[in-house]
């Protein structure tokens, strides 16, 4: 197990090394095949920090949204997102899965299509609006993906288990705002 | 406020040098055998394993456990003496790591030996790591990938009162007792074996390989004529979808885990019984200086202090009552900050040796420190003087003051275990929570010679009533067999085994062991004691 990041474009892996020394002060991480010791001590201003990486003490700087870090460092600002690993693997999962097909819940008729053949839409885009039972259902894109074929038109009824739309799935950050 | 134990050790004496090397050897033989436990396996299996798109038993606990965190195997030689060695750490990885920040027993079903079929002694494994889970109210993992019971040795795994059923027995006790328990099923549970997901709080499923049925498509097939594939049989999605006998289904191992990581972070962590802690500190002596004070032969002595200031913080020890009853050392010292009151033999066990142990066990049930027993003993001394002073009563007193304590007790064999000396110094029907041998373990009703001799000496007699006497050779003869099967069945790695113990260990792993152990044991409350102390 270990702590997965994309630092800009490039993931990375960070374990905790199992070697065994006792230490005194920070961890030690293996990043990439190599032993690293760092520690990190808050500095005195707001986002300042002390990085101290194999007995060399550096000052850097962190504002932090949700996931994202950006850390100023060397006179760079580098992007470092931090990936649960269940929501990589599952990601991993739909790409590989590629074709997926959307299904209807419940028997009802289509309200409104929101898309149409080709489109990419991002994670969490509205599809459809589908009506049963009084009321209206909202159905959104669970990951990144192409329109691949529209199967209902507004006003068409549809029962339990059938096809509404069908999808490609595309990588996490395509047709979606980067998040920063 | 303690002192420093003062080592007497020379590292150049010529028989710290001998000893040192013959317990390096030992340590050898002993690494040589937990590796080919832990990871050698016929290629065959290895190949079916790969083939089923499966992780070895060992990568998967690694996925589990926290980075970084230290995982502590129990019984890791378990079954090393049994059906030709063929059932390695009999069947099943058991151990306590941190999963989500929490302390937890990993309990894993190892599908690359009979497809994780359960002999006798996996059973045996099996009960006591949920034995365990309750004694300490440690949450549970199960990694379930089993055939299901051996069936050419069900006899000895299925009916009796720590038999199979226990296993199931215990894990509705935890669950009364509100210490919960995840199932990651990676393979199929059939039959007995889908009581474990069942019984579990949650349960994590594996599309593809993983499958829960309580008779399987060739069974169904026999029993009512039905035909069945095993996915629409009890297959992840008809137990996540339909029946609701499993919670979560997950495309691959990887992700179950991860999965299992998430539940297990749900879980309320449970109040720590307080004890008396400190800031660890590391021994002043090095730990691999016991390789040297340990002796190459049972018979010759040597100072426990001498471990003791190799396992405790500091080497600080506060030793109750030097002067009197000296062959067993009592005191306070901390392991890993944790405070605890250690008995060590240093000797046979006389009268009043026997009363100070008794004495030191009430002290710390009232102090409420947790009890840590050094074994190094022959037995409770016999002879006339002795009985009419009353050795037995003696040694009653300590036994009883043993079993009825209320404060956790942990074991280490360090070296011999003989007769009454076991029973009284915590062998395992006291119910300790942990014991801990070391490769030099040596275990038995009574010394192999001694009981060679008894043997041979009852012989003899009987014939001198018929009028016979018996030549040397066939006194040979009657000693020979008994001292070649006290010898085979007294050793470390068959008492581990058997489950004596918890496994064997290096002796410098001794005081992570303990720690932790205790650290494990303190999720338990403390009862109060029953009596004040007795000034025996």
């Amino acid at each position: 197990m270990g702590y997965d990041f994309s630092l800009e474009d490039r993931d990375a892996r960070v374990t905790p090394a199992r070697t065994g020394a006792a230490l005194d002060f920070g961890i030690e991480l293996e990043i990439d095949g190599r032993t690293l010791r760092a520690a990190l001590e808050p500095g005195t201003s707001d986002g300042e920090f002390i990085l101290t990486l194999d007995g060399q003490r550096e000052r850097l700087f962190v504002a932090t949204r949700h996931d994202v870090h950006f850390v100023h460092w060397r006179g760079r600002s580098h992007r470092i997102e931090a990936w649960n690993a269940l929501d990589r693997i599952r990601q991993a999962a739909i790409l590989a899965g590629g074709a997926e097909e959307v299904r209807a819940p419940m028997p009802g008729v289509v309200v409104s299509v929101a898309v149409e053949n080709g489109a990419e839409v991002a994670r969490g885009a509205l599809l459809l609006t589908i009506e049963s039972m009084k009321l209206q259902t909202a159905i959104t894109a669970t990951h990144a993906a192409r329109v691949t074929e529209v199967c209902v038109a507004a006003g068409d009824h549809f029962d339990q288990g059938s096809p509404l739309i069908r999808l490609e799935a595309l990588a996490a950050h395509a047709g979606e705002e980067r998040k920063s | 406020m303690m002192r420093r134990i003062e080592s007497r050790v020379d590292r150049h004496a010529p028989l710290y040098q001998r000893f040192r090397a013959a317990n390096l050897a030992r340590i050898d033989e002993f690494r040589r055998r937990q590796s080919d436990a832990r990871f050698t396996r016929p290629q065959r299996d290895l190949d079916r394993l790969a083939h089923h798109g499966k992780l070895f038993v060992r990568d998967r606990i690694e996925r589990l456990l926290d980075p970084g965190t230290p995982f502590l195997e129990l019984s890791s030689l378990a079954a090393n003496s049994e059906y030709d060695g063929e059932s390695k750490s009999a069947s099943v990885v058991t151990g306590i790591g941190i999963v989500a920040g929490r302390e937890v027993i990993v309990r894993a079903d190892d599908p690359s030996i009979k497809g994780g079929a359960w002999y006798p002694l996996t059973v045996k494994k099996n009960v006591r790591c949920l034995d365990i889970a309750i004694e300490n109210r440690l949450p549970v993992v199960h990694m379930c990938d089993s055939a299901g019971g051996f069936l050419p040795l069900q006899s000895q795994l299925f009916a009796d009162r720590v038999s199979a059923g226990r296993i199931f027995r215990n894990q509705s006790i935890l669950s009364q007792m509100g210490v919960p328990q995840l199932s990651l099923v990676f393979g199929h549970c059939t039959a007995g074996g889908a009581y474990i997901p069942s019984l579990s709080d949650y349960s994590v499923i594996l599309r593809g390989n993983g499958g829960i049925f309580l008779g399987g498509p060739p069974l169904v097939k026999a029993a009512t004529g039905e035909i069945v594939d095993a996915n629409t049989l009890g297959g992840a999605d008809v137990h996540t979808r339909v029946s609701g006998v499993a919670d979560y289904a997950a495309d691959s191992e990887e992700e179950a885990i991860l999965l299992g990581r998430e539940i297990v972070a749900q879980w309320t962590r449970g109040e720590k019984t307080r004890i008396e802690s400190r800031e660890p500190e590391p021994p002043a002596y090095d730990p691999a200086e016991l390789y040297g004070i340990i002796p190459d032969d049972i018979k010759i002595q040597f100072d426990m202090r001498e471990v003791i200031a190799r396992i405790v913080d500091g080497s600080y020890f506060h030793e109750y009552q030097p002067d009197y009853g000296t062959t067993l050392v009592c005191g306070y010292a901390f392991i890993w900050g944790q405070k605890v009151g250690i008995l060590a033999n240093n000797g046979v066990l006389f009268n009043d040796s026997s009363l100070k142990g008794a004495h030191f066990i009430e002290l710390c049930n009232q102090n409420r420190t947790p009890l840590v027993f050094l074994q190094n003993i022959t037995g409770f001394m016999v002879g006339r003087e002795y009985e009419a002073r009353g050795i037995c009563k003696d040694g009653a007193k300590f036994i009883m003051a043993q079993s009825c304590s209320v404060v956790p007790k942990f074991t280490v064999m360090v070296n011999g275990s003989f007769g009454a000396g076991n029973y009284g110094m915590c062998g395992r029907a006291y119910d300790g929570r942990f014991i801990f041998s070391w490769p030099n373990h040596q275990i038995g009703i009574m010394g192999a010679e001694q009981a060679a001799n008894t043997l041979a000496d009852v012989k003899i007699r009987q014939l001198e009533r018929a009028g016979k006497t018996l030549a040397a050779e066939e006194i040979e003869a009657i000693r020979r067999p008994v001292l070649e099967s006290f010898e085979r069945e007294s050793t470390a790695y068959y008492a581990t085994s058997q489950l004596w113990d918890d496994g064997i260990i290096d002796p410098v792993d001794t005081r992570n062991a303990l720690g932790i152990a205790i650290s494990a044991s303190l999720h338990t409350p403390i009862e109060r004691p029953s009596y004040g102390v007795l000034r025996l």
